[in-house]
């Protein structure tokens, strides 16, 4: 029973993986391409949040962390003239680096304080991007970014990526977004997603059975940050302009509720959430001054009636069912 | 730097740290009391603007009247909000903060599908300038001070005189003591949040003539007021009051002699390291 059940899951998912990869040749509307480029980029950042999440606390640096990901493959590209394709991984290195620098102070705190801490530091550095205008262009943002280079293969059409060839865009994003998931959901299953399930239940229990809670709690953090910083990278290629305004914390709040909404305790929580969300925003486009109104409603109903989220539905059911069935018998 | 340019940057800070002041009083009081972090705070801050705007600009009433007309309908509202949204929460802050983001939208939509978003002034119910030892100053912003202290004072001789404010002392303190001596827990935390509103209304009402009023006021202040309400040690109240003026001249001082973003850098800088060093903030008690 519970092999088939495992057995269709993964159907399911080859089905949905299979659609997202097929979803160009029926949708053509670049309007459409760019919602869904936007959504696989926005579900890499919340998921990789969640990733952060599992370990008990909430990070409010995740959003200034993954705009680092995008100024550093930026300014790579544009003032050391590297290829996009090493741009993204050095830029992904570089923020793990300023991660470790970020989560360093915060660490000894926990709870509303470590929201708070690296809610401040963040903040330092998304502040920085404003002041200084030199490498990262000030509150004007940092203009004018190179598009990813062009993929050459032998006996291939040279691929081009340009405001006018989004297809290109929508599946580096739909790859890399899989590769970060595969990568979460192995980490999660692993050591480390144990590891990160004992100290959010209790931090000190863990340290007593030897678990080394600081260093486990950075790894997490930082491995978070780097999937946050592809999500940027190949934001900031794509929009070709990064303001620091865009990741003040309304950006993060949004992620946050994405994954609240969907539920913080699956691994396909957050991926529901903005799957919901993002289709919401344009089935609402007649009146889209009331989407943050919707947002704020659905997000309060939720938290109201189902804490843990929309993925957490089917067991609610399955739950309620349960005990209609041993009330009748 | 002058001495008239000390005189001027001393009086705007000082008006800053008792916007502050009126502003996280209220949201000390409520984490105080029901250990939510109400994100939505600042929206009653610009609501409190919007309604002085409404009674002077469109109905054409007094100011004082509007005033405090409005700081009775946001505590009305705040109460509402919190019997609805917050009861709930009570306890839990990540829940809390999420929920406070949501009616940060709601009330928002609600004003700009109103009101629209464009900029609004209200006039100036004290024009004209004061010299003050070669100072020029704006009446209108020397008058936010003896308003904002009355406001002040009055709450403290509530919160301390009163049988109310004694069993609101009382639940900060400890609130399964205060509930075993009879005080009724739902009774103060919808009282903190009404009077909460309330003042961060007289704040939104007091600027509205200084700077301009629009739907999207709140968040700022929401993230000066939760710097100051960190800083003072978050149930104190005599440290949010300190905490509020050292926030007021930073920002009235580092953003004249170097620039606003510094300013915006040293205070978060500020809320980071007081946080790791001093986690239960300047005056407060419990870490």
């Amino acid at each position: 029973m519970k092999h088939r059940n495992l057995w269709r899951k993964w159907v399911g998912v080859l089905a949905v993986i299979l659609a997202a990869f097929l979803l160009p040749v029926f949708v053509q509307s670049p309007y459409w391409l760019h919602v869904f480029i936007m959504m696989w980029i926005y579900i890499i950042v919340t998921a990789s949040l969640r990733f952060t999440i599992t370990m008990g606390e909430w990070s409010f640096a995740h959003v200034p962390l993954m705009g680092m990901g995008g100024y550093a493959s930026a300014l790579l590209m544009m003032k050391l003239g590297l290829s996009f394709w090493t741009a993204l991984p050095v830029a992904v290195l570089v923020t793990a680096v300023i991660a470790i620098f970020i989560y360093w102070p915060c660490l000894p705190t926990t709870g509303t304080f470590f929201f708070f801490t690296s809610f401040a530091f963040g903040e330092v550095m998304r502040l920085c991007w404003a002041r200084f205008k030199n490498p990262f262009g000030g509150q004007g943002g940092l203009v004018l970014i190179p598009a990813p280079n062009p993929i050459h293969i032998a006996g291939f059409p040279i691929i081009e990526f340009g405001p006018l060839y989004k297809i290109p865009y929508y599946y580096t994003a739909l790859t890399l977004m899989l590769f970060g998931l595969l990568i979460l959901y192995l980490l999660e299953g692993s050591r480390l997603g144990r590891v990160a399930e004992a100290i959010k239940e209790s931090n000190l229990l863990s340290q007593s059975v030897g678990i080394r809670v600081w260093r486990y709690k950075m790894v997490i953090l930082v491995v978070g940050s780097a999937f946050a910083a592809i999500g940027g990278s190949i934001y900031a290629h794509y929009v070709t302009l990064l303001l620091p305004v865009d990741f003040y914390w309304g950006l993060g709040v949004y992620i946050i509720i994405y994954a609240v909404v969907g539920g913080t305790r699956r691994f396909s929580g957050p991926i529901v959430g903005v799957i919901l969300f993002v289709l919401l925003r344009e089935l609402l486009r007649p009146i889209v001054m009331y989407v943050p109104l919707v947002y704020g409603l659905i997000l309060a109903a939720t938290l109201t009636f189902l804490p843990e989220g929309l993925t957490s539905l089917p067991d609610r059911i399955m739950q309620w069912i349960e005990k209609r069935r041993i009330a009748k018998a | 730097m002058t001495a008239v340019q000390f005189a001027q940057m001393f009086v705007n800070g000082t008006m800053l740290g008792f916007q502050l002041s009126l502003f996280a009083t209220g949201l000390t009081l409520v984490y105080g009391i029901m250990r939510i972090i109400n994100f939505a705070h600042g929206e009653f801050y610009m609501l409190g603007a919007f309604g002085v705007w409404i009674f002077i600009e469109v109905l054409g009433m007094n100011y004082f009247l509007s005033l405090i007309l409005s700081m009775i309908l946001v505590a009305i509202l705040a109460v509402l909000i919190e019997r609805i949204f917050f009861k709930p929460m009570r306890g839990h802050h990540i829940p809390s903060f999420i929920m406070s983001t949501g009616l940060i939208f709601v009330l928002q939509v609600s004003i700009v599908s109103f009101f629209g978003v464009k900029d609004k002034s209200v006039d100036t119910a004290f024009p004209g300038l004061v010299k003050l030892g070669g100072a020029t100053l704006s009446l209108e912003r020397l008058m936010v001070i003896p308003i904002s202290l009355i406001v002040i004072v009055g709450f403290y001789i509530f919160l301390l005189r009163s049988r109310s404010g004694r069993a609101m002392r009382a639940v900060m303190q400890d609130p399964d003591a205060a509930a075993l001596q009879g005080v009724s827990i739902d009774r103060v935390c919808s009282l903190a949040m009404g009077i909460g509103g309330a003042m961060a209304a007289a704040a939104g009402g007091l600027l509205a003539p200084i700077f301009v009023v629009n739907p999207y006021l709140g968040p700022p202040l929401t993230w000066e007021g939760f710097i100051v309400v960190c800083l003072g040690g978050r149930t104190s109240l005599p440290g949010t009051l300190l905490a509020a003026f050292i926030m007021g001249y930073i920002k009235s001082f580092v953003s004249t002699l170097v620039d606003p973003i510094v300013a915006l850098m040293c205070a978060a800088a500020l809320l980071g390291i007081i946080l790791i060093l001093r986690p239960q903030g300047l005056l407060g008690h419990e870490a």
